[in-house]
């Protein structure tokens, strides 16, 4: 009973050295593992930074270039809109402009026209209009569109 | 065999382990050396990003319709990075080609210790694109090391049109724009906004948007595009017309004081204004000073009427001089028109009347008027480098008692043409002088701002107003001013014709020939100032400025939408 007893013992203590390296190795293989799960968090979220601000850099130079373009469509479009261009182009076209003599006023009901007033500092401002003759035109068509379809 | 395992993971682990300590000792080393890591430090931030100012695109100009005055497009600034330059040959070469700049200074520029060298700015659009599509060009040119970046333009798309109210747009020497003269000087900080320094990250990880600095503000002028090509058209005919050396048109609303149109002759195109110069990038309008002469007659007679001392009925003996401070004062022609009232005097734009009127005022009474009239003060106008004007006074070392005779005919004293059409705007307006004003509102992203009229002053009684003006639509009507008038309308005007000073006196053979006028009388909605310098075919302004009014009036009565008295009259009674 007490060799069987010291068999025992003596196994457990030759088995030791190879139960301590299993540990150890375990314990660093779960770090090993951890530091490679921290690690391919961090490159994926490194990865997904790195393509983000990519994708920014992009937009970026791609909203200067679109503000770019912007710019000289602008700048082109109010060139073929200058007042100079436009005169040219009428008196091209044979217009002449138009002197008070040429005018001739009609009378026409709700035309916007311009109201006589006073000086502002004696009596209350003047009645405005905001309406373009353009503006006063198209409204008046559209008047005459609706009570034609009536 | 399981020993022999254990054994060489052993070993293993601890290749592993000095290893590691080797990368981590060598790192520690690289980066806490003195010498390596300030130049690691520094090689790492110039790769990955550089400080920058972020500025914002220059507001935009307007007129009163929203027609654009002046905006931006792209240039580009070349410059070189000396230590990127891997063929300096190529570089120099390429770039000597399509620029004005000699070999030599391309290499020499190539060759300096700068991180960067300035070649050339601004370069023209067209110019840009050659030189990026050399550089985008896959040949055996190696042009590594050319910077071509582009930089805001301004644009101003009607030329010449109203150059002198909007100034022009340049780069200091740290490239910024900066607006000089006009709307562009007046208004430069609302226009330019506010940059935002920042940092330019190039590497994606450490990427952020960039910062948004505070945009500049767009600017609705109280212009009109096309009354202000009426003026610039007329005032070109009028120089070829009457071959005067320059001249000035305002024209005003009397009513609330905006500019609805303003030029000066000479003019520049203020897209071209370093390849030409403007020889004078001021603008007349608001900081030329000049004698007014007869134009200058109607504040005299304001003040008089206003201080009671006359009527227009009050009788006058013209017996053709008149004897002020020891010197004798005639008439324009020399003549004696014998006994006239004070339309007569007007109609006659007689010197001598007008004097006699200063010296029965007195100089107290007369210089109190022109103060509050603005004459020798700035009107305050929304424009850069305007001018007071001249306005000697008793007590002044240069003003003598003659002064009072020859200032109420225009003579001694300077005024600019603005400064003269808000003097009279008050005549226009009931007796109300207005601020002129050249901006109309302020638009910053969705903040709004709208100018409001002014009242800068009320230097006579609303019923003095109404008695000039209908003494001086009697005047022109019968009068010198006749070619001013237009069929149609009434208008109230008034002829002038300056001798121009010079050392000891005045020129014999120059005048500045002047007209100012407004209408309809009963509704003002425009008042105009002719000014033309020194017209060769007749120096009168009676047969040069006061025509050109006409000619003016007969169009911009259409294009402001101004019917003939009698039309308006009978649409306003309905």
């Amino acid at each position: 009973m007490n060799n069987a007893y010291a068999d025992q013992i003596l196994r457990a203590f030759r088995q030791a050295p190879w139960r301590k390296q299993v540990q150890t190795v375990a314990v660093l293989s779960i770090a090993l593992l951890i530091i490679a799960v921290v690690g391919g968090f961090y490159l994926a979220v490194a990865s997904r930074a790195g393509t983000t601000g990519r994708d920014l850099q992009r937009l970026e130079a791609r909203k200067a270039a679109l503000i770019q373009e912007n710019d000289e469509l602008r700048a082109e479009l109010a060139g073929l809109r200058s007042v100079t261009r436009l005169a040219d182009r009428a008196r091209e076209l044979g217009f002449m402009p138009a002197q008070s003599d040429q005018v001739e006023y009609l009378s026409v009901s709700n035309y916007p026209h311009p109201v006589a007033s006073g000086p502002p500092a004696q009596s209350a401002a003047p009645r405005a209009s905001t309406a373009s003759p353009g503006d006063w035109l198209a409204q008046q068509l559209r008047g005459l569109a609706t009570d034609g379809g009536g | 065999m399981n020993e022999t395992i254990f054994v060489r993971f052993r070993l293993l682990l601890i290749g592993l382990g000095i290893l590691t300590g080797l990368v981590v000792v060598q790192l520690l080393r690289i980066d806490f050396s003195g010498d390596n890591r300030e130049y690691l430090s520094d090689l790492s931030k110039t790769i990955s990003q550089s400080p920058r100012e972020f500025a914002p695109a220059r507001g935009r100009i307007f007129d009163r319709h929203g027609e654009l005055l002046a905006t931006n497009d792209v240039q580009y600034e070349l410059g070189l990075s000396p230590p990127n330059v891997v063929q300096p040959k190529d570089v120099a070469t390429t770039l000597s080609d399509l620029l004005d700049q000699s070999v030599t200074d391309l290499v020499l520029a190539t060759d300096s210790d700068k991180p960067y060298v300035l070649i050339q700015r601004p370069v023209s659009a067209e110019l840009g694109e050659m030189i990026k599509a050399k550089l985008a060009q896959d040949d055996e040119l190696n042009l590594s090391g050319v910077d071509l970046t582009p930089i805001p333009h301004r644009v101003y798309p009607g030329g010449q049109l109203a150059s002198q109210v909007l100034g022009f747009v340049a780069y200091n020497q740290d490239g910024r724009q900066i607006g000089y003269f006009g709307v562009e000087g007046f208004y430069n900080d609302l226009l330019a906004g506010r940059s935002v320094k920042g940092i330019e990250r190039f590497v994606p990880f450490d990427v952020q948007p960039d910062p948004s600095p505070d945009q500049g503000a767009d600017l609705y002028l109280t212009l009109d595009r096309n009354i202000q090509y009426l003026v610039e058209v007329m005032m070109a005919e009028a120089v070829n017309r009457y071959g005067a050396a320059g001249g000035s048109i305002v024209v005003v609303n009397p009513k609330n004081g905006e500019v609805l149109g303003m030029s000066s002759w000479p003019t520049y195109d203020p897209n071209n204004y370093v390849q030409a110069p403007p020889g004078d990038p001021e603008n007349p309008a608001v900081s030329g000073q000049y004698e007014p002469g007869s134009t200058f007659k109607v504040l005299t007679m304001a003040a008089a009427l206003d201080s009671g001392l006359v009527t227009p009925q009050s009788p006058f003996v013209d017996n053709g001089f008149i004897e002020v401070g020891g010197v004798f004062i005639r008439n324009w022609n020399g003549a004696a028109h014998g006994p006239v009232d004070m339309v007569g005097c007007l109609q006659l734009s007689l010197n001598v009347c007008l004097a006699h009127l200063s010296t029965q005022m007195g100089p107290t009474t007369f210089y109190n008027y022109l103060s509050t009239f603005g004459v020798g003060h700035s009107t305050g106008v929304d424009l850069a480098a305007e001018a007071a004007g001249r306005l000697k006074v008793p007590g002044d070392p240069d003003w003598f008692e003659s002064d009072l005779g020859t200032n109420a005919f225009g003579q001694g004293v300077a005024v600019t043409p603005l400064q003269l059409a808000t003097a009279v705007s008050a005549l226009a307006n009931g007796g109300a002088m207005m601020q002129p004003h050249i901006l109309l509102r302020v638009q910053n992203g969705d903040k709004s701002f709208t100018t409001q009229p002014q009242v800068l002053g009320r230097p006579i009684k609303p019923e003095t107003a109404a008695t000039l003006s209908e003494m001086l639509v009697q005047s022109l009507e019968g009068g010198e001013g006749s070619a001013a008038l237009v069929p149609g309308y009434r208008l109230a005007g008034k002829t002038g014709t300056a001798q121009i000073p010079i050392p000891g006196g005045y020129d014999e053979n120059k005048t500045i020939a002047s007209f100012i006028g407004w209408g309809p009388v009963d509704d003002p909605r425009f008042l105009v100032v002719i000014k033309l310098d020194q017209p060769s075919s007749s120096i009168w302004g009676s047969e040069t400025a006061a025509p050109l009014f006409g000619d003016m009036v007969k169009r911009l009565v259409v294009l402001m939408e101004i019917p003939p008295d009698d039309v308006r009259r009978t649409l306003a009674g309905r």
